[in-house]
């Protein structure tokens, strides 16, 4: 017998191979093109992230890694100050359930970034806060900074106006998985387009943000002052002995408060978009710690000396490194975010923070950037120095509060927790008492009972004038807050 | 759906062409290894995956019709904790010309249509999960050439171009190495 035959006949084969080609034609032809589930970890409702189908309803081309709300620049480079990089490739597949399984780690990255992002465009819709879309996220960037490549970071390049994210090398959930962390950066734009591009308008303030952010500018200035510092605070004299600081210290200043405060604010954004308030966590453990929002007990403001003391790069004749100023920047704007977080808490009606009550506090900080961006400006360009607790007075005034025991707390809230420059004028704010009948204030603007004070300090340095020496910084423990 | 139908008219081409020419068909195996360059994510560059293709089929006078099975695996580095394996299978059904028999080295020119289909297994800390993809169709042109070793047992080269209708955007090329055998 011959072989052919125990194999079997050609006709044999023929039909089968016909068969089995049309079965496999006839399914073929999917295109990923159109469907809107995409399997990817995603925050669960304990917060802890676990692989989830996930609705994107804003990413259109898949294959290329774009979509309607972000454009995906994958190993990007940098060609005549432009951001550039290749057609990006997508992969993923459909499986039985219609779902969009990434196949690859990028496909991950970039369906996730596109899911986040396109609920952080429905938070800014709701609360009108502006940024520039479509998003230009740039992943696996390849950043070196000071000869050793940029990892397990995210950060915001307003140059380019891009968000970058190098490549993830630690244990736990990359960081372009992180719904914080890119809500974190998601702010930054905002800031970016509310404030900074507001106060930079002629193009006074470029000048020196621009310098703030590059390390040059603090290696040049890092000896430029000294401040002795008594118990905690930095003597006056030091600071404001010549009367007032000089054009050059006051830029370095308003540079440095507005990227700490743009850092705080941010991170209450993570929160605000997670409802978790150690939302680093689960990328940088050690990290999040640091900066959590819910840590205890919660640190004052930094006042206008301290602030000043830093900015000059050099405390009790130990100069700060660069690393070492831009954590402070951080360091600072993380007493900001917990301040919201406590002025939320004060407002909300039960121990748990609702979204709604996260919302709230939110929304008043939208509405209040541009006023803030203007009075800041004019600050700025009057190189006077920016009070520390301007924004947080500002803000309280756009927070619609129900109930006298609600505006109790938060107005004792903010008393508290306002930086020490102010210490004269907060302990003459009369908080009202819940049990009291007449209310303080019954839609909620939480100001300081003069009138005067809160908008226009006469000691925070807005105005140019000498501060009072700053009181010994006292903390009280957040839970003793009524 | 265009391309599936094209595939299935041409599919019954060569089923017509095998019914015609079962009288002279030999049955033909084959084992080969493959090289296919795919376009990475960032687009800046090719990755080489190496499949390895399983073939049977007829050889008749001057044209060989085989199915081919392929598969490879990519192992996507992606994190310690976020990790994504692909593994990636093609059916093809090859029509093979041989352009001159009568020479030592035979050039070759062959069109495959068939399908290809995707796993993938994602693993997310403690988490795992594996899923198929649907089937896609696929075409594939491929040149190389043929040489006869002994009597029942030859060394084809070839390079090659395949379409997905999948989700890589462009044509894939590779070259492959098959030793087959015919009875």
């Amino acid at each position: 017998m011959k072989l052919s035959d125990t194999i079997g006949s050609p006709s044999s084969w023929a039909f089968a191979a016909v068969l089995f080609f049309l079965l496999g034609a006839g399914c073929g032809g999917f295109r990923p093109n159109g469907a809107n589930v995409y399997q990817i970890p995603w925050p669960s409702e304990n917060g802890k992230y676990q692989l989830q189908n996930v609705s994107i309803e804003s990413y259109e081309q898949p294959a290329t890694l774009q979509g309607r709300n972000v454009q995906i620049f994958v190993n990007p480079s940098l060609a005549d100050g432009q951001m550039q990089s290749e057609r990006a490739n997508g992969h993923y597949l459909r499986n039985r359930d219609g779902v969009m399984v990434p196949t690859d780690y990028t496909s991950v990255e970039a369906a996730a970034i596109h899911a986040h992002l396109e609920r952080l465009l429905k938070i800014d819709t709701e609360l009108k806060a502006v940024a520039n879309w479509p998003a230009r996220i740039a992943i696996d960037v390849n950043v070196h900074s000071n000869g050793k490549r940029t990892v397990n970071n995210a950060f915001f390049a307003e140059e380019l106006d891009a968000l970058f994210v190098p490549p993830y090398t630690e244990l736990d959930v990359p960081i372009a998985v992180n719904g914080g962390v890119l809500a974190h950066e998601h702010f930054h734009r905002i800031f970016q387009s509310m404030v900074f591009k507001r106060i930079g308008k002629g193009g006074y303030f470029s000048r020196e943000l621009q310098a703030f952010r590059e390390h040059a500018f603090w290696s040049e200035n890092s000896t430029g002052g000294s401040v002795e510092m008594v118990n905690g605070q930095p003597l006056d004299k030091d600071v404001h002995g010549q009367g007032k600081p000089q054009a050059s210290q006051v830029a370095k200043y308003n540079a440095f408060y507005l990227s700490a405060l743009n850092e705080g604010l941010a991170d209450f954004w993570g929160w605000v978009y997670t409802g978790d308030p150690n939302f680093i966590k689960p990328s940088l453990p050690k990290l999040g710690n640091f900066r959590s929002l819910d840590q205890k007990p919660v640190e004052r403001l930094a006042s206008t000396p301290q602030l000043l003391a830093w900015t000059m790069g050099s405390v009790n004749g130990k100069a700060f490194t660069v690393g070492e100023l831009k954590d402070r920047s951080y360091f600072v704007g993380t007493t900001y975010a917990r301040f919201l977080r406590e002025i939320t808490q004060a407002l909300a009606q039960s121990k748990d923070i609702t979204r709604a009550d996260r919302m709230k506090v939110a929304g008043a900080l939208i509405e209040v950037l541009p006023e803030f961006a203007d009075r800041a400006g004019k600050t700025v360009r009057a190189q006077e120095l920016l009070n520390p607790n301007t924004f947080m007075i500002m803000l309280s005034s756009k927070i619609s509060i129900v109930g006298e025991l609600a505006s109790s707390r938060v107005c004792r809230t903010i008393r508290r927790w306002a930086a020490p420059d102010w210490d004269h004028e907060m302990q003459a704010v009369k908080c009202l008492e819940p049990q009291r009948t007449t209310p303080l204030s019954p839609k909620g603007p939480v100001t300081p009972a003069t009138p005067t004070a809160p908008a226009t300090p006469s000691s925070g340095g807005e105005k140019g004038g000498t501060p009072k020496t700053p009181r010994k910084q006292t903390t009280t423990p957040a839970g003793e807050l009524s | 759906m265009k391309f599936g139908h094209a595939a299935a008219v041409l599919g019954v081409l060569l089923a017509i062409f095998l019914f015609h020419h079962t009288s002279s068909a030999t049955p033909i195996v084959g084992v080969g290894a493959n090289v296919v360059y795919e376009s990475s994510a960032d687009g800046r560059q090719y990755v080489a995956r190496q499949p390895i293709s399983l073939r049977g089929g007829y050889r008749f006078s001057l044209a060989d019709i085989y199915l081919e099975y392929t598969n490879f695996r990519v192992a996507d580095s992606g994190t310690s904790m976020l990790y994504v394996a692909r593994e990636h299978q093609e059916f093809l059904l090859w029509g093979r010309r041989i352009i001159r028999a009568d020479w030592v080295v035979s050039p070759t020119a062959a069109l495959g249509l068939g399908f290809e289909y995707d796993r993938v297994k994602t693993s997310f800390g403690a988490q795992s999960s594996e899923e198929s993809g649907s089937p896609l169709a696929i075409m594939a042109s491929a040149l190389g050439a043929r040489v006869q070793i002994v009597e029942y047992l030859d060394l084809q080269i070839e390079g090659r171009l395949s379409f997905g209708s999948g989700s890589q955007p462009e044509p894939l090329f590779g070259f492959g190495i098959a030793f087959g055998a015919s009875f």
